[in-house]
């Protein structure tokens, strides 16, 4: 098969489509925001909105300097971009940062993968 | 004897209204004449006074009311005394005393070297050839904060949240409150949610006194409680609280305070939107 026998491009091409899903999912929460539930004092009935999130710059660079990094073929810059990312996602792991858990663990999987991985 | 146009405002607020009223004292003798800011116009006379021997313009206690206007706002109604000894509208504006006519405004500036200030009658009389009466000024101050519980990634990471404020109107001697809300936030993320259990007002005390206050409390959890992250606390769910009180005071001055209960990720912060001060 193709994608085995191109392991490290494919690995690359996985983990730049995940930054890139991550960067635009990064931007929501940047200017949209995550799902809120907001509730009166003296009412049992709570109303469902979205609040931006500033925080959420801090994943949507770390995205694009993976990106960036990828593209460029720029090892260190893809690092620090994950680092960033991965840094994110564990100490805001309560809130937002639990959105971008998984995309960091298959973004370390994917440059581990192209970094050792050899075209056959 | 009455030789210049004197003029006294009156101001009322917005929202401690239909029960409270403010008064213009000219000579305390018999009851109060009340006199409904709302239904008088520009140039109405809202109430004649009497001639005394000696040329004093003589008035009985005036009580002067108007309705709330509800958001806060002052609400501002000025009566001018004529040679005839009637007391004439001359002028009604809601907002900052500097938004009225300057003619009304200026000289009142003068006196008070704020708008909390009571124009005593002393200081009054002194100016304008012994006619005798006070003006009781009153402004209203809003405080607001906002208290949230955060995460390991600090004070921008907020995960519950807890609004509370308080908008109160005073006089120098009482404070009322005109109102009053409180409000709590969670969040859903993935296959968590922080959740907003209740959202109470525990106590208020209205006024009119020397001191008022409301407190308001949000009771939280992060649910489902035994999956991760939820289950980091003993016992799981982190559930906690976080409470607020705002208090107003007779001067004008406003403190806020909180606090929490429970479990908590990793800390506690406040924010001050206003007042509070």
């Amino acid at each position: 098969m193709r994608f085995v026998k191109r392991p490290k491009k494919t690995a690359t091409v996985m983990a730049a489509f995940i930054a890139a899903a991550a960067a635009v999912y990064a931007l929501w929460l940047l200017f949209v925001g995550q799902q809120v539930i907001t509730v009166i004092e003296g009412s049992t009935v709570g109303e469902i909105g979205y609040s931006p999130n500033p925080s959420a710059v801090f994943p949507f660079t770390g995205a694009l300097f993976l990106l960036v990094g990828l593209w460029r073929q720029q090892q260190v810059l893809s690092w620090v971009g994950f680092l960033i990312l991965a840094a994110f996602s564990a100490l805001f792991v309560f809130g937002i940062g639990g959105f971008f858990v998984f995309p960091s663990i298959a973004i370390l999987a994917m440059l581990l993968i192209s970094k050792f991985a050899k075209n056959q | 004897m009455l030789r210049r146009r004197k003029r006294i405002v009156i101001v009322t607020f917005a929202i401690v209204l239909a029960t409270l009223s403010l008064s213009a004292t000219f000579t305390s003798e018999n009851g109060a004449e009340i006199i409904n800011s709302d239904a008088l116009s520009i140039g109405d006379v809202a109430v004649s006074g009497e001639f005394t021997e000696d040329g004093q313009c003589i008035f009985e206690d005036i009580t002067v009311k108007t309705d709330a206007i509800g958001d806060g706002n002052t609400k501002w109604f000025s009566l001018g005394l004529d040679d005839n000894c009637r007391l004439i509208v001359d002028a009604k504006w809601v907002g900052d005393l500097e938004n009225g006519p300057a003619e009304i405004v200026n000289p009142l500036l003068e006196l008070s070297k704020n708008e909390t200030d009571v124009i005593e009658e002393s200081a009054w009389a002194e100016g304008h050839q012994g006619t005798r009466f006070s003006v009781f000024l009153q402004s209203c101050k809003t405080s607001y904060q906002f208290v949230y519980m955060y995460g390991y990634g600090g004070q921008g990471d907020k995960l519950t949240k807890k609004w509370g404020t308080l908008t109160f109107c005073y006089t120098g001697s009482t404070a009322t409150i005109s109102s009053q809300s409180g409000s709590c936030q969670g969040s859903s993320i993935m296959w968590w949610t922080w959740v907003v259990d209740g959202c109470l007002t525990t106590n208020v005390v209205p006024g009119p006194a020397s001191v008022v206050s409301r407190s308001g409390r949000g009771n939280y959890h992060c649910s489902p409680v035994a999956q991760a992250p939820c289950n980091g606390s003993d016992p799981n769910g982190y559930y906690h609280n976080l409470r607020d009180t705002e208090y107003g005071y007779a001067s004008g001055a406003s403190t806020c305070s909180y606090g929490w209960e429970g479990s908590i990720v990793l800390g506690v912060g406040r924010q001050i939107l206003q007042g509070c001060n």
